[in-house]
């Protein structure tokens, strides 16, 4: 996997399973460019097992999409697997210039040996929806 | 396979030169422990014919080598067929039973057990399922009019007669009510079907008969009678079939021990298969293993009959991967995509999702003629269903089931029978104790059915009478059933709430035998049904079908023990038929109706959110369904050599309450077949069939939803499907076989084509249908051989 820097990469998203409460510092702000690092983790176990060690080793056969609204006006994949196909684990969020509400629905697509980039093969392992709202780039 | 067959046919051509015409066959005929007097024997082939003296035998003289048919016939016994191979090493021995039913010879009645003889029953013989060999029961039982199946994929098929399926139809497996894990749409009978020679269906309800599972109808599956074989003899039986590379081997021996009256059968199967095909794709891991075992040990003499069985079926059944939907985004992406999302090139591997079978019985019975005409039954059975079912799952979990459970059972059936001129009559006790368990220390998952333990006792009565033209029945039965079940509520603390159900069931019917050829049949029973485990506890995503299914205890999503939330199941059946039989040409029309009270069945309640998506929650809900029906049976003999089948069947399924169809209801189908038998000089049996099934569109569907647009929006109160019906398919088959006698032994070989034009299809009953097409063309190369049989 790889992890370039971004230009005007600002402040780093972390999140697990349903909350976005992880986010670096509870806010984002406007006219910002994130990288998020997306971390699977099945709360269903005891202990808590942390799944994103598993769809990096199979990173050729997952893919996590992003379908956004409101005041994000960007979010794509920015990691690439062997096949120079992304995978999503790392992704670059643009967040618009105006502030407001905003909605990102992350898809962990499985599909296996069929990866072409598109999401609407394979079956979904995970699909969450993040809501949150983008306030205005303190000056 | 030229060459091969061009080397047989020499072989046989030199058998037949060698044929002398001087040969003879020596018999006796018995009934019970007397020999009978004036029985007639008709060798079919040579149309001569004897007649037993005071001592019972006969001899048939100027007969030539090879296969002959005897046809032996006595007034008050049932007639039977015996093929004998000339030369005869010893003396013949034929035993005839007393004709119960002598009113009823228009039916097919080669079961020994004692049922209705005002039900509709139809039955496939040794001959049909021999060209069936290496399909599934469920896939074989569609020959029958009014029998259809609700499918997974092209290698699970559940069957439904008249609509009605899963806990309402009784499966009868050598006498033995068959206890396995039937609630589930793709959970398909544990049954070898090498083990029939006979497979009848009883398309009436039978619960006074058989209890409550009998609502629908019985499937009873009769092996050859131990008692009948007279020395060793067995047979082989192969086939492959190209789409999917399927191979089938089956043996069956069997012969007699040393000890007098003691005879024995052994018999194995396997079958191992890969991907399947559709004219254009291939179904990614829809292979098939399959183990199969059974023995059997009889005792019989002139007053007794004792049996022992036992059996093993085991399967490994791959599900299409691409029916592996997400959510309802993904079913939704199938539907409008028109092709599977996972299509692989062949392969014999069989990946997650799939299920693993294992299902073992042990049996005994025994019967003895008491004084008079009465005889006494007893039946008891040991069964143990396991079931695993594999899914997709993450962390390398794929090889722990998400469902794994155990359920033993064990049956005790005891029955007094008389059989007299002017009336027939049965009286008895049927007990059932069953434990389920699910193991999930090794799923990790909570149970879809939860544990339970279930003990059931019923008390039946049934007479029949015998006047002029006319057989009166009357029948009724008294049940009790005890359920526990051990779940567990939110709050994780296990509570076992217990059930005790009471029940009647209620049957009475006429036959009247208008002449010698035609009978009129008319058919009224009334059955009861509490809900089973599944119905009432269900609760669980069921990952194949991307639904959430909740029983009908959990209201709203939580459990709640409380009896008024669920009533008894309760049908009415009124079944009519007519049926005409002469020389060339037979006729069976039948007319049914059949009311329900409290029909359980799913029906989407909401859509619930979880980490995977949306998902659709299906609640087993009561309802008011009504399903009425013809099924029609024609049959010409014309020109000697050439027969025309054909069969039609309509169901009509209203759900009375909503005023809207049922869902999964068979859609009409005309099924015709022309044969001709081609009478050729050293081949024996040699036919050429072609096969023309048509199935329409079914037109009355609830209306179609698609998943997306169920997102987030919880559907009304009604029942919905996700895709439009299917349209009208017509599949061309043909087939062709012969038989080389050769001695004692015999070598059969057929080829068939099916799905001939390779046409593109789907199946309203296939649950895959939302995925796939199904199967494309399938060439299909049977060779059995027989050796020393009787």
């Amino acid at each position: 996997m790889k992890m370039n820097p971004v230009q005007n990469v600002t402040r780093m998203l972390n999140w697990s399973k349903l909350s976005v409460v992880a986010f670096a510092d509870g806010v984002i702000y406007t006219s910002t460019t994130y990288s998020a690092v997306t971390t699977f983790l099945n709360e269903e176990e005891t202990p808590v097992e942390d799944v994103t060690a598993e769809i990096i080793e199979e990173k050729n056969d997952h893919l996590i999409c992003f379908t956004r609204t409101g005041a994000v006006s960007s979010a794509v994949a920015f990691d690439e697997d062997d096949n120079e196909i992304p995978v999503g684990l790392v992704s670059v969020w643009q967040t618009a210039n105006t502030p407001g509400a905003a909605t990102v629905k992350l898809t962990l697509k499985h599909q296996p040996g069929i990866k072409t980039g598109s999401c609407d093969i394979g079956d979904t392992d995970i699909e969450v929806t993040f809501s949150f709202n983008v306030i205005q780039q303190p000056l | 396979m030229k060459y091969h067959l061009l080397l047989l046919l020499f072989v046989v051509g030199k058998l037949s030169m060698g044929q002398t015409c001087k040969l003879e066959i020596l018999g006796q005929v018995t009934a019970g422990n007397e020999r009978l007097p004036g029985a007639t024997i008709f060798d079919r082939l040579t149309n001569k014919s004897a007649t037993t003296d005071e001592q019972g035998n006969f001899v048939l003289t100027g007969l030539c080598a090879g296969k002959h048919i005897l046809e032996i016939r006595f007034i008050g016994y049932k007639s039977i067929e015996k093929e004998v191979i000339v030369p005869v090493r010893e003396k013949i021995k034929i035993t005839l039973e007393e004709d119960q039913t002598q009113l009823s010879e228009v039916l097919v009645t080669a079961s020994s057990t004692a049922r209705s003889s005002t039900q509709l029953s139809s039955a496939l013989e040794e001959e049909t399922l021999n060209q069936l060999h290496g399909k599934p029961l469920g896939e074989s039982l569609q020959r029958i009019a009014g029998v259809g199946a609700l499918q997974t994929g092209p290698s699970i098929f559940k069957p439904v007669i008249h609509g009605l399926h899963s806990q309402r139809i009784l499966i009868l497996n050598n006498g033995i009510r068959q206890e396995g894990q039937q609630w589930g749409t793709e959970h398909a009978p544990e049954i070898d079907p090498f083990v029939a020679k006979q497979i009848e269906v009883i398309k009436g309800a039978e619960a006074v008969r058989y209890g409550a599972d009998a609502m629908g109808g019985v499937i009873i599956i009769s092996p050859p009678p131990l008692h009948n074989t007279g020395g060793f003899g067995g047979a082989i039986n192969t086939s492959y079939q190209s789409n999917s590379r399927t191979s089938t081997v089956s043996i069956a021996t069997e012969g007699l021990l040393p000890t007098p009256s003691w005879s024995w059968r052994i018999q194995t199967s396997g079958k191992y298969g890969g991907d399947y095909n559709t004219p254009e794709y291939t179904l990614s891991n829809t292979g098939q293993r399959e183990f199969n075992f059974s023995a059997g040990l009889g005792y019989a003499n002139a007053n007794s009959e004792l049996e022992f069985y036992v059996s093993s079926f085991n399967a490994r059944i791959g599900i299409l991967r691409a029916a592996h939907a997400g959510n309802l985004q993904d079913l939704n992406n199938s539907i409008i995509s028109q092709r599977p999302w996972y299509v692989k090139d062949f392969s014999f591997d069989i990946q997650n999702p799939y299920q693993e079978i294992n299902h073992h019985l042990f049996k005994t019975s025994y019967k003895k003629n008491l004084s008079g005409n009465n005889f006494i039954k007893a039946v008891y059975g040991l069964q143990v269903n396991n079931r695993k079912e594999f899914d997709i799952r993450r962390a390398n979990r794929g090889d722990r089931p998400a469902i794994a459970m155990q359920l033993l059972s064990q049956v005790f059936d005891v029955s007094l029978d008389h059989v007299a001129e002017k009336h027939q009559g049965s009286y008895g006790l049927t007990t059932t104790i069953k434990i389920n368990n699910n193991d999930t220390e090794t799923t990790g998952i909570k149970p879809l059915i939860p544990d339970y333990r279930q003990v059931a006792a019923g008390l039946f009565a049934l007479e029949k009478i015998n006047w002029r033209a006319f057989t009166f029945e009357a029948g009724a039965r008294a049940d009790y059933q005890y359920l526990q079940a051990l779940t567990f509520t939110n709050t994780e603390t296990l509570i076992k709430p217990d059930f005790h159900f009471y029940y009647l069931s209620a049957n009475a019917g006429m036959r009247y035998a208008i002449n010698s050829q035609a009978s009129l049949t008319s058919n009224l029973s009334f059955s009861n049904r509490p809900p089973h485990i599944s119905e009432l506890f269900s609760q669980g995503l069921h990952h194949g079908t991307a639904t959430i299914e909740e029983g009908l205890l959990l209201p709203n999503g939580t459990l709640k023990i409380d009896e008024s939330l669920f009533k008894n199941e309760r049908s009415i059946k009124w079944l009519n038929s007519f049926a005409k039989q002469s020389k060339n040409f037979s006729f069976e029309a039948s007319l049914y109706a059949n009311l329900i009270d409290n029909y359980v069945f799913l029906q989407p309640k909401e859509t619930r959110l979880t980490i995977r998506g949306y998902f659709p929650v299906f609640a087993y809900k009561q309802t008011k369904a009504l399903l009425a029906g013809a099924d029609l049976t024609l049959n010409y003999t014309f020109l000697q050599n050439f027969q025309l089948t054909g069969k039609y069947s309509y169901l009509y399924g209203q759900d009375v309450t909503a005023n809207q169809p049922l869902i999964y209801m068979p859609p009409a189908q005309l099924d015709t077949e022309l044969s001709w038998n081609i009478p050729y000089l050293s081949l024996y049996k040699s036919f050429l069939k072609a096969r023309v099934l048509h199935v329409a569109k079914q037109a009355r569907t609830p209306r179609t939803i698609n998943p997306v647009d169920l997102e987030g929006n919880p559907p009304p109160n009604e029942t919905f499907d996700f895709m439009d019906a299917p349209q009208a398919y017509t599949l061309v088959n043909l087939e062709t076989g012969f038989t080389i006698p050769t001695g004692e032994h015999d070598i059969t070989f057929a080829l068939a084509c099916e799905n001939l034009t390779n046409q593109r299809y789907r199946n309203y009953m296939n649950r895959l249908r939302y995925f796939a097409d199904d199967i494309g063309r399938n060439f299909i190369v049977r060779l059995s051989y027989n050796f020393y049989s009787h």
